[in-house]
């Protein structure tokens, strides 16, 4: 009993500095042990890992869609009328309060002579303009909305209508409201598609763990009668749920890698066709280290599960 | 060291193990716990280690009601406490220096003490030079040496076995006898179950004897 009570003593440095090598042990034993039992551990590893990759997919997927939209020419635009008297310095005037405008991303004056021309370049109507005695379009504002938010947008809309030099400011909303309702549809799918096999990694690995749990029962049973925590007897089992979920994730990152890749070829071909350039975006450094993350949380929250429920049998 | 006050103990299924039992285990003392199996020897080793606890009674260990310990701090009371089992409990997928290791890693003793202690204590039970053999190579005797050098190394107030020499003859029982008398001689208190009355007879020590749940006799 003195000697426990002098260990105990034994300052605070000493017991930090053990305690960081154990865990540093136990990282070390858990990672061998699943490097030595790959049979084990392979298919749980794979389960894990198909179930964050394909989320991961979706996501990418999903924002590349949303980015590819902010990316056509026809981003949604803001056609603001000037009124008829209104003259070309107050309508550049009025751009420049726009620009000003949280809300406005790009303002753009367009006078009417501009207009006109423009209208005769771009139509087989030309001819009933010049039949006219004198140009009827008005000096216009284009302005470009920083939010695709439908709401937003229709609000931007309306506090440009109290300008008094503005007749009238139009927008096909229709189509925004549309987009906007699938690009939420998607979010929500993936948000639900990730939830329901985040669930399912986590539920492998605390299933996982308890079979390691169940292995090691006899090991269990002695380290508790001789004195162990529970700390203790857990420590191992959470960092091998930290393995699984990290060695999940890595995997995870590169399925993604791999499946976002061979995509990107038909992707750049399609988007040739439309004489455009454009080219999936995998996420990068950023992602990779993202889905690792994810599946390190999954491993340790699965593990937790896993050990307090199956220690708790074992108890003594 | 120990004492029992009024302890009784009974199983979730009725069945009551130990009735009303007092004694005192003095610091330093080595007492034998006899009695045919099912006289409660095993429950009564239960208590102290607190695997189990008692339905009424108390039971002191060093000054201190063990009905006061919390489920989370059992654990101090058992590093206190070395035990030996009849069956020895080795995990047999780790060599005698593991084995013998373990109360120590659970501890937090650092590398160095550690192989200082384990190689002293398998010396002191006669093993020196075996300890990276698996258990499965040793003899039953030696098996239950590794056990009691597990037991020892940390270096318990209290030594608890419960049934040592069950499955030994004669002569490695009467062996495994003098290494608890000679642990006893150096200062730490014993309890030891046994049905082996020879054993008792040839030596002079306290005998605590149980039947049925009741403690019959305490014999000098």
């Amino acid at each position: 009993m003195n000697q426990n009570r002098a260990e105990k003593k034994s300052g605070f440095l000493l017991r930090t500095r053990l305690l960081v090598s154990g865990h540093f042990d136990d990282l070390k034993k858990t990672a061998a042990e699943l490097i030595t039992n790959p049979l084990n551990s392979t298919l749980s590893l794979l389960l894990i890992a198909v179930s964050i990759a394909l989320p991961s997919i979706f996501l990418t997927l999903t924002t590349n869609f949303m980015s590819g939209l902010d990316r056509i020419d026809e981003s949604p635009k803001i056609n603001v009328y000037l009124r008829e008297e209104v003259s070309i310095e107050e309508g550049m005037t009025v751009t420049r309060g726009l620009l000003e405008h949280p809300q406005v991303s790009e303002a753009t004056f367009i006078s009417a002579d501009e207009a006109l021309k423009e209208f005769q370049e771009g139509s087989n109507l030309s001819g009933i303009l010049i039949a006219l005695d004198e140009n009827p379009l008005p000096h216009v504002v284009e302005v470009v909305p920083s939010s695709l938010d439908p709401l937003d947008v229709s609000n931007l809309v309306m506090s440009i209508e109290l300008y008094d030099q503005v007749q009238e400011a139009s927008i096909n909303l229709r189509w925004l409201e549309r987009l906007f309702a699938i690009s939420l549809i998607l979010k929500r799918l993936v948000f639900v598609l990730a939830l329901i096999l985040f669930l399912g990694v986590i539920l492998v690995i605390a299933h996982t763990i308890g079979v390691a749990i169940q292995f090691k029962r006899q090991e269990i049973e002695l380290m508790l009668l001789i004195g162990a925590t529970h700390g203790f007897v857990k420590r191992p089992f959470r960092y091998l749920g930290f393995w699984y979920g990290f060695g999940g994730g890595l995997l995870a990152a590169v399925i993604t890698e791999l499946s976002v890749s061979s995509l990107s070829a038909s992707v750049e071909a399609l988007a040739q066709s439309y004489r455009s350039s454009y080219a999936l975006d995998s996420g990068g450094i950023v992602g990779i280290l993202a889905i690792i993350v994810v599946g390190v949380f999954l491993g340790v929250v699965g593990a937790s599960i896993g050990v307090s429920r199956h220690v708790k049998e074992i108890q003594n | 060291m120990i004492s029992f006050d009024h302890v009784s103990m009974r199983y979730p299924d009725g069945f009551e193990a130990l009735k009303d039992v007092n004694f005192e285990l003095k610091d330093g003392e080595m007492v034998f716990l006899t009695g045919p199996s099912g006289a409660g020897k095993s429950t009564l080793l239960k208590l102290i280690t607190m695997i189990e606890r008692p339905a009424s009674g108390q039971i002191l260990f060093d000054g201190l009601n063990l009905n006061r310990v919390s489920n989370k701090h059992i654990y101090k009371i058992r590093r206190e406490i070395g035990v030996v089992y009849q069956n020895h409990r080795l995990l047999f997928d780790k060599n005698v220096f593991e084995n013998v290791a373990l109360p120590l890693r659970v501890i937090g003793t650092n590398v160095k003490d550690i192989s200082r202690r384990v190689r002293a204590s398998i010396s002191k039970v006669g093993l020196a030079g075996k300890e990276r053999k698996f258990p499965k190579n040793l003899s039953s005797g030696e098996q239950q040496r590794v056990g009691i050098a597990r037991a020892v190394v940390s270096r318990p107030s209290l030594l608890l076995a419960d049934e040592p020499t069950g499955n030994l003859d004669p002569q490695l029982s009467e062996e495994i006898m003098v290494l608890f008398e000679q642990f006893n001689q150096v200062g730490v208190s014993s309890l030891i179950a046994t049905h082996d009355i020879d054993l008792l007879d040839r030596r002079k020590k306290r005998e605590l004897r149980l039947s049925k749940g009741t403690l019959v006799s305490e014999s000098k």
